[in-house]
């Protein structure tokens, strides 16, 4: 099982540890793990471990090593992977040429010294909550493999979950990386739209597209979102912000001089934190309450904010993506349509057919809930709700009951964070076990539009009192039989 | 405003035929349930959404900036 990041990379930094030993420990795991769990679709082994011997020839030459030093991660497979084809889950794209180059924020995470170990499963075109795919097969949930990891982010939350990674990148349009970190037990940041490049990725839904980080510490999704941000003029929507750094002082790497904005100095004396109500505690089972009731009592919040049309936020992203969705795949539709998963393949034909009348509507309404969620920030930091409904169904499992209505799985496990995603507001997703449940739950942490920070130190707050918490899968935390990777 | 009424199986299995070949999409007897099932369920998590009344002047989300 591998050490958080930030450990890690201290290890490195000191000398405690080399690059080529931690690159060589995470593909034994890689190696030991994933034929049961299904979380890479691709180990790049070789590059792996040419970048860890540069990084070790680097310290030996007294070099700046940066604050990642060392830490192996994964990302999900619609990342751009220089020499490997974009799958993004699918069948089709596997006739797509090699990636030219790595995606952005591959770069950037490998500029700050951490190295790329592999591609990671997901829900083709990442139409999905469930991990489930229909090429590749489930990234089963370490904490119970027969259960699902979430989707569409599913290998990433696989991957950390079992302690393969200590970092993983995800996308999130309506909640891939939030569901998946509640399943899983994870923490994971969904940043501001806008605020992290989606270069080099393949897209969904452009108008809700997010890409972010899942890790098993928040100082761990703070120190990689730093490294991450920043503006890149290859995506439109990536916006350049005045931010600088997102990581605890207290942990800042000391070759990267004092950090000033992050969330131990930002705290969270002060920040005014609610329970989101209404429909945010309707449909949600008596884990993922007591999950939401937990944190709340932690944070001695009890104040609920109504979050009014919420239901109808909900509604036009699910419109928006059906038909941005089908937009995109009409051509694939034509010509490879037997070749898309069956699930995948009923919505988007399906998406192709929604009235332009409707789409129209829902992207007026963006607006009009992008200004009622500003309002309610005035007078709230904070928004507390649950990330799923319920903790990871069974794989395979098509319909589950919510309030007391039988629903399918797939598209209603982010029934709570698709609202949230409509209007790009950064949320950090906390797990929570309590005591009489097997699985673990997500709890989302919502801020303000560019207020990372807060979410973060709420998040970290939490961690510290131990009412978040992400251990590795109990069945994978042991020492692996090594493998020799090294010549 | 009128409330949206609820689609009913005929009407969205006919709309289905129609679309399918206007936008010269697979003709593919398997795939009509699955399609059928979506779009059903897309109207009725529509109905809220149908039902808000915007102001007229209301402006679309995304705004291009040249």
């Amino acid at each position: 099982m591998m050490d958080t990041a930030r450990g890690i990379a201290e290890k490195v930094r000191s000398g405690e540890t080399s690059a080529c030993t931690v690159i060589e420990r995470c593909l034994e795991g890689i190696d030991a793990f994933n034929e049961d769990l299904g979380a890479f679709t691709h180990v790049v082994r070789e590059r792996a471990l040419k970048r860890a011997k540069a990084l070790d020839d680097a310290k030996a030459s007294g070099e700046n090593l940066g604050p990642l030093a060392g830490v192996p991660f994964a990302a999900k497979n619609l990342f751009d992977i220089a020499g490997i084809a974009t799958l993004a889950g699918s069948k089709i794209n596997r006739a797509r040429a090699p990636a030219e180059t790595d995606a952005t924020l591959i770069l950037r995470l490998e500029a700050a010294g951490a190295i790329l170990v592999g591609a990671l499963n997901m829900g083709e075109y990442a139409y999905d909550f469930t991990g489930e795919n229909a090429h590749y097969g489930p990234s089963r949930n370490p904490h119970a493999t027969d259960r699902m990891s979430g989707g569409s982010s599913g290998g990433s939350g696989t991957a950390v979950a079992a302690g393969m990674v200590p970092l993983a990148l995800g996308s999130d349009t309506n909640g891939s990386i939030r569901v998946p970190s509640s399943l899983c037990g994870l923490f994971g940041l969904k940043p501001t739209y806008g605020r992290l490049s989606r270069a080099g990725t393949f897209p969904f839904v452009a108008s809700f597209d997010h890409v972010g980080p899942m890790a098993r510490c928040v100082d761990d999704l703070a120190l990689s979102a730093t490294a991450m941000m920043g503006a890149d003029p290859a995506d439109p929507v990536c916006a350049d912000r005045p931010e600088t750094s997102l990581v605890p002082a207290a942990h800042s790497p000391a070759a990267h001089g004092p950090v000033t904005h992050g969330p131990a100095d930002h705290g969270i004396d002060g920040l005014r934190i609610a329970k989101a109500g209404g429909y945010f505690e309707r449909q949600a089972d008596r884990q993922a309450l007591q999950a939401v009731d937990k944190v709340c009592s932690a944070l001695n919040a009890d104040r609920v904010v109504g979050i009014d049309h919420a239901a109808e936020a909900r509604a036009a992203a699910y419109l928006i993506t059906m038909a941005e969705g089908a937009a995109l795949h009409l051509d694939g539709l034509k010509a490879h349509h037997q070749d898309y998963d069956p699930d995948v393949r009923d919505r988007f034909l399906a998406g192709a057919m929604i009235p332009g009348a409707w789409v129209a509507k829902a992207q007026k309404f963006r607006r009009y809930f992008q200004a009622h969620m500003r309002a309610i920030f005035e007078t709230t930091d904070i928004l507390v709700a649950p990330a799923t409904p319920c903790s990871a169904p069974r794989i395979g499992q098509k319909t589950f009951t919510l309030d007391g209505v039988e629903l399918p799985v797939r598209p209603n496990l982010g029934i709570f964070t698709q609202p949230i995603s409509f209007v790009g507001l950064p949320v950090v997703t906390v797990p929570v076990w309590l005591e009489s449940e097997p699985l673990p739950i997500g709890v989302q942490i919502i801020a303000a539009p560019w207020k990372e920070v807060s979410a973060l130190a709420i998040a970290q707050h939490l961690e510290r009192q131990g009412v978040a918490k992400a251990p590795v899968a109990k069945a994978y935390a042991g020492p692996v039989q090594p493998v020799k990777c090294r010549d | 405003m009128s409330e949206p009424r609820e689609a009913d199986l005929a009407s969205v299995t006919a709309m289905t035929e129609m679309f399918l070949a206007y936008l010269d999409l697979p003709l593919d007897e398997t795939y009509r349930a699955g399609i059928i099932a979506h779009l059903m369920a897309a109207h009725g998590i529509a109905a809220p959404l149908l039902a808000f009344e915007l102001d007229d002047e209301a402006e679309l989300a995304p705004v291009f900036v040249a």
